[in-house]
């Protein structure tokens, strides 16, 4: 099989990931032959459907042992082609699309091929011939095969900026369900081992500044929506737990797109739940970067996210009584809880108002959006002129535009947040 | 601002030259109607030529980094690459302002002096940023070839990145807008002015590696989900002239025999 027929059906198998992204990782190109990586992340193209492409993803095999029944790449599904780099192919690829400029690096994952241990070794191969004989300095992102031997994993930890284990699923029962040969306890036993390596690493690097480094730019997971039950007031509170006890930098959600039509599963025709999708992610960026808690954003009574209104918003019309807030006086915190103030543009007016009083005009130029933000703010103890502050008006100012999209037909034409984003896109699409 | 004249200084389009007419306008304690490169369209008042003098721009930089502080400095290098209207009488005003209010004008974002320049460079960055992205190198005979045709003058930006992620290669990014070039070699790097630069023809290693990789790009989207709209946003139409995965095989850039950069290199 040549190499260009590998490649499609290696990326084709590996599409669906979420996990795309390069940042986190900050590495000067000069200690190596080449390649550097930078914290911030950069998209290198974007897919016709929107989404950045940031790195080479593939899968290294397709070959699975395995019987996920919401992945199509489960050794019974006859129809699926099969393919497998050799680690040389793959390494020399990866080179040849850096030097191009093509991709920040590599996101290498893999269904099993023979055992976990086998796959392991094969991707710890593809990594040393990149780092140790090529001297590659980019990226490289590896999801760890559960139920390798933790020397395996330690193994690619020193060469890998971030690792994953997906989580898969939202809960033990839709995993023993749905994924019969992983059990919850492969998968959070390589997660706790990165954990707790990270936090061993940090204090060599305290005592040692050249100690190697441990994954870097940090653990990662992922799970599928949609495929099962849960609620995404559970989705999200299994989120929060997540990165409070593994240390994890990100959570990606997967909207499920059917594969086969085991009696477990949706039924074939259900249409990808992507609005969920986006708002897990909105809600993601709540916890991690506005201060919010799961709780705060869904609870028992309202365990599903509102179609209409992004969770910022919907908490927003909740709490009235909280606002207006005043532009010269509020806190970083409260100011981020304002429909249309970003973390950037809530530093901007700590930074502007030190030097001088704001008004609307002022503060639309420093990033907010006026539109979504104005009933919720006051400059100088005043409304903005002329505002007529109806619940109707408020109602109509924060509805999103995806949702109004998913409201009209066609459903599913949505503007998706792309899973890799930077600062800009949040400010844009939390906005938007 | 000082008094108002009805002079327009003329210089030579460098940024020396620039802070020579901003060094005249302090000396002369006045304010130009407008301060234009030589070769721009013939202005209706009375003119005034002002020679590049690379001292006086030094005090001119020295003066600012002292007064308002090194970043408001850079700031005005930065915005001098821009293309914001009537950049010089804006930058000057700029100057003006923070030679007053000192390093307290990085914080007054919302200045209606300081705003325009902000805002310019901001898209300056925001371009140049995108450009360490999608900017597509092509390989010959070892060396790596790029062009580019950003709006603003991102090369100064952008050499940096390129210089430290490919240390140990030789390679030349051309920006086709303001025909400049940098070249680099093991790390080190140089900006030139240059006229034009004709790309080497793709051998056949260079072509099975974009075949590679538009394959794989084409195998990434996911057709249920197709949203020319959302690409638009993020992949603006300007930025794939020269993006390998844009280009149908025909259509792939003209090249002539070797690479061939002429002007006054
Ligand atoms: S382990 Fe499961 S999810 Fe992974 S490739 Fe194999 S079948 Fe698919």
């Amino acid at each position: 099989m040549d190499l260009m027929e590998k490649l499609t059906i290696l990326a084709d198998s590996a599409k669906y990931d979420a996990a795309c992204t390069s940042s986190g990782a900050d590495r000067s190109g000069r200690g190596s032959a080449i390649g550097s990586a930078v914290s911030y992340g950069i998209c290198h193209t974007f897919t016709a459907d929107g989404r950045c492409v940031s790195l080479l993803k593939v899968l290294f095999s397709n070959a699975c042992i395995y019987d996920c029944k919401y992945c199509v790449n489960r050794v019974s599904n006859h129809k699926a082609r099969r393919a497998s780099f050799t680690p040389r192919e793959l390494a020399d690829l990866t080179l040849a699309f850096y030097r191009r400029n093509y991709i920040e690096g590599l996101f290498l994952s893999s269904g099993v091929v023979r055992s976990p241990d086998h796959t392991s070794e094969l991707l710890l191969e593809t990594l040393r011939l990149l780092r140790e004989e090529y001297g590659f300095g980019g990226y490289i992102h590896v999801k760890a095969i559960p139920g390798a031997d933790p020397r395996l994993l330690d193994a690619i930890g020193l060469l890998a900026d971030r690792m994953s284990v997906n989580v898969e699923l939202p809960s033990s029962q839709s995993l023993q369900k749905l994924a019969p040969d992983k059990s919850k306890h492969d998968i959070l036993r390589p997660m706790r081992h990165i954990a707790l390596r990270r936090g061993e690493n940090r204090e060599e690097l305290v005592r040692y500044r050249r100690a190697p480094k441990f994954v870097p730019a940090g653990q990662a997971t992922q799970m599928v929506v949609g495929a099962t039950p849960e609620s995404d007031f559970q989705i999200l509170h299994l989120t929060e737990s997540l990165y409070r006890s593994y240390d994890l930098k990100r959570v990606f959600f997967s909207a499920y797109i059917p594969v086969g039509d085991d009696r477990n599963l949706p039924s074939p025709d259900t249409k990808p739940p992507l609005l969920r999708e986006h708002r897990l992610y909105q809600a993601d960026w709540l916890l991690r970067f506005y201060h919010f808690s799961a709780g705060e954003i869904l609870d028992e009574a309202h365990p599903n996210f509102n179609p209409v209104l992004d969770p910022k918003c919907n908490w927003a019309v909740h709490h009235m009584e909280r606002f207006p807030v005043e532009i010269m006086r509020a806190r970083e915190e409260e100011l981020l809880r304002v429909p249309g103030i970003g973390p950037k543009s809530a530093r901007r007016i700590l930074a502007a108002r030190r030097a001088g009083k704001l008004d609307f005009k002022a503060v639309a130029r420093l990033g907010v959006v006026m539109k979504r933000a104005q009933y919720f703010i006051t400059c100088a103890g005043k409304l903005a002129d002329g505002l007529r502050v109806t619940d109707e008006a408020i109602l109509r100012a924060l509805t999103s535009r995806d949702a109004a999209a998913i409201l009209s037909p066609p459903a599913e034409q949505l503007t998706l947040i792309p899973e890799e984003l930077s600062m800009e896109d949040v400010r844009l699409c939390l906005k938007a | 601002m000082p008094e108002s004249v009805d002079v327009c200084y003329l210089y030579d389009g460098s940024y020396d030259g620039f802070l020579s007419c901003v060094f005249e306008s302090y000396r002369r304690r006045e304010t130009p109607a407008a301060i234009l490169p030589e070769d721009a369209p013939h202005p209706l008042c009375p003119t005034r030529p002002i020679p590049s003098d690379p001292a006086l721009a030094a005090r001119v930089t020295k003066g600012l980094s002292e007064k308002a502080g090194s970043r408001t400095e850079a700031t005005v290098r930065f915005a001098f690459l821009t293309i914001l209207p009537d950049k010089e009488m804006r930058i000057l005003a700029f100057i003006r302002k923070a030679m007053k209010t000192g390093p307290r004008i990085l914080r007054m974002m919302a200045d209606d002096t300081a705003y325009p320049v902000y805002r310019a460079v901001a898209h300056m960055r925001e371009e140049a940023h995108l450009f360490t992205g999608f900017l597509r190198f092509s390989e010959a005979d070892g060396m790596l070839y790029a062009v580019i045709d950003p709006k603003n003058r991102v090369l100064p930006l952008i050499a940096d990145h390129f210089a430290d992620r490919f240390p140990r290669e030789t390679f030349l990014i051309f920006d086709k807008t303001h025909r400049e070039a940098m070249l680099c070699r093991n790390g080190e790097y140089a900006l030139i002015a240059g006229e034009d630069f004709t790309p080497p023809p793709p051998d056949r290693t260079e072509r099975e590696t974009r075949a590679l990789w538009t394959r794989f790009f084409e195998t990434l989207s996911i057709a249920e989900r197709k949203n020319p709209l959302c690409q638009r946003t993020h992949l603006p139409l300007r930025y794939r002239t020269y993006m390998t995965e844009f280009l149908s095989p025909e259509k792939a850039p003209p090249s002539g025999g070797p690479a061939q950069l002429t002007g006054s290199f």
